[in-house]
């Protein structure tokens, strides 16, 4: 069970200021290797500062440290944490839009390993593509994929290079329910094959049906952690979503 | 392997290039060949990263100055046999662009070509600075003409140089379709794309900058080194703001971005200029609004004309093969017998 397995990502008392705004305040948490952590929070709460903390990209944090595998990783550049295992998706639908299908997957291939770049590997991109379930002409321009299309792809270019942590930020934002139902499936599937995942997600029903356990951020601090069911009825959770007064 | 279609245009690319001295005999039509050819390496190395990488980079001149430069200095000062001094040339702009790229590893969009043009303008200064090496604002004279044994490339209408200008833009064609298509090539355009993603792929932006640096000025500083040999002279102005919208101009006339689009650039920049030699100002007057109608028409220049020409004369003939479908009104009925 995941309760036991070692811990894979950790952030301790990291914190990140622009100005005057505390946009992450000593924020703490343990992701155990093997399971599905969620991170919640109004807007503006500071997950994705969070994500980009934790991933380099585009800052650093002003204090705390993040131990990715057993090695500080809060002072490695973006692209050496990416190498190290840890990778993450975009908001926005992020994929190379010059770029078709296949070679968005091959160019992660070729660079998302450990070591220097290597050839790209044809069996891992038809794989990643399988997994996503992402079908059509591998050849075809990247830019005219639909909206959950471009999801798929980033997370398969993502998934490509078989990362020891997945990054997810806010995968389910701009889809339909039915889209958002198969993008549950999808993530059930990845998460089923073993890749740890820390997922962003303002839509709940998706952290709750994934997520192992959670974490609610608001106003840059940690208010709740446990399993989805009691952190969201938590009356501080509640209250940070609808307001003071909401819990009574 | 690489599909029959996908590379059988280059025989007929190097026919071409072949047979077009026999058609243009005069030795006007000659000299414009060659500058075409001139025009052309220089366009396609400049586009490289411009182009392909997305980098601000008006640095690519100083590389042709420095180019051309290296050639003056070596063969009429010590005298080291003049082919050898092509690649030396190369050799001495590539170590040039690791000053030059200094600025790219953080600055970013306009910012770097700013500084990437003062390094161009810095070489006026260092060449005026070394008028002992340089003959400073006198320029070098007296570069001597490349010859193959005893026969010098400017006989027979300089048709030496057309094929020694026209190998050398095959090559250059052939290397930058090939790197385009290769995985440096795509992670090039992937962080042209988006920045941020390519580099949580594990793609390094300085690395990849760089590499495609190095090698868009080794091919321009040879391409110097032909301009000193061809022209037996150089001087500051190899460095000025006339090559620069020349180049720039066949670059989006042709379409930034493109493997041939430059190549297509330089033959109309380099054509209509001539054409407009006696026009004084107006010259640059008609180049602009050239320009600018086209890339108004087509934004992806001359190139992106063509593609969509290709794709429109497809679906066409698609459509006549494809027997109409039920949902397609039937335009004709063929006469029953």
């Amino acid at each position: 069970m995941t309760g036991d397995a070692p811990v894979l990502l950790a952030a301790r008392e990291v914190s990140k200021s622009f100005g005057s705004l505390k946009a992450v305040d000593r924020v703490s948490l343990e992701v155990r290797r093997g399971e599905v952590f969620g991170l919640a929070g109004p807007n503006g709460a500071g997950k994705s500062t969070l994500f980009n903390l934790l991933t380099g990209i585009p800052i650093r944090p002003d204090s705390g440290e993040v131990v990715f595998d057993g090695r500080e990783i809060q002072n490695r550049s973006p692209r050496l944490i990416a190498k190290a295992g840890l990778k993450r998706t975009f908001q926005t639908e992020a994929v190379f839009d010059s770029l078709s299908v296949m070679e968005n997957l091959r160019v992660s291939s070729a660079y998302g390993g450990a070591g220097r770049a290597v050839r790209p590997d044809p069996a891992r991109c038809r794989e990643a593509l399988d997994v996503v379930e992402l079908g059509g002409d591998p050849e075809r321009p990247a830019d005219g994929l639909s909206l959950i299309d471009r999801k798929r792809l980033m997370i398969a270019c993502a998934l490509v290079s078989r990362p020891a942590l997945l990054l997810l930020d806010e995968p389910a934002a701009g889809l339909d329910p039915a889209d958002q139902d198969a993008l549950i499936r999808l993530l059930g599937r990845i998460a089923g094959s073993g890749v740890t995942m820390v997922i962003i997600e303002h839509v709940l029903s998706v952290l709750e049906a994934l997520a192992g356990r959670m974490a609610v951020l608001d106003s840059g601090r940690i208010i709740a952690t446990g399993v989805p069911a009691e952190v969201l009825s938590d009356p501080k959770v509640v209250e940070a979503y609808l307001g003071p007064g909401a819990a009574r | 392997m690489a599909k029959f279609g996908t590379w059988a245009g280059w025989p007929a690319y190097a026919i071409v290039l072949a047979v077009l001295p026999l058609v243009v005999t005069d030795p006007h039509g000659r000299l414009l060949l060659i500058l075409i050819t001139m025009y052309g390496v220089l366009a396609l190395s400049w586009n490289l990263t411009l182009g392909f990488a997305g980098i601000f980079n008006f640095a690519q001149i100083g590389f042709f100055g420095i180019g051309a430069y290296t050639t003056g200095i070596l063969v009429t000062r010590t005298g080291v046999e003049p082919w050898l001094a092509l690649p030396v040339s190369g050799v001495s702009a590539v170590l040039a662009s690791l000053v030059a790229f200094l600025p790219v590893l953080r600055l970013r969009g306009i910012y770097v070509g700013l500084a990437t043009y003062v390094f161009s303008q810095l070489c006026i200064y260092l060449v005026l600075g070394q008028a002992g090496l340089t003959g400073g604002s006198n320029g070098i004279v007296g570069i001597p003409r490349l010859s193959l044994g005893d026969m010098s490339l400017r006989a027979d209408g300089r048709i030496g140089y057309y094929f020694l200008g026209a190998a050398l833009l095959f090559a250059v064609t052939l290397l930058v379709r090939v790197l385009t298509r290769s995985t440096l090539g795509r992670s090039l355009l992937a962080i042209r794309d988006n920045e941020a993603l390519a580099t949580s792929r594990g793609i390094s932006r300085v690395r990849q900058h760089l590499i495609v640096f190095m090698i868009g000025a080794a091919v321009a500083g040879v391409a110097g080194s032909f301009n000193a040999f061809l022209n037996g002279v150089v001087s500051t102005d190899i460095f000025g703001f006339g090559y620069l919208t020349l180049l720039l101009s066949m670059i989006f006339l042709g379409g930034s971005g493109s493997v041939y689009g430059p190549i297509a650039g330089a033959v109309v920049v380099t054509v209509v200029s001539d054409a407009l030699q006696d026009a004084g100002p107006w010259r640059d007057v008609v180049i602009a609004t050239l320009i600018l109608v086209v890339l108004w028409t087509a934004p992806k220049g001359l190139a992106g004309l063509a593609r969509s020409a290709v794709t429109a004369l497809r679906e066409r003939r698609g459509r006549a093969d494809r027997p109409p479908s039920a949902s397609e009104p039937i335009t004709h009925v063929k006469e029953l017998s």
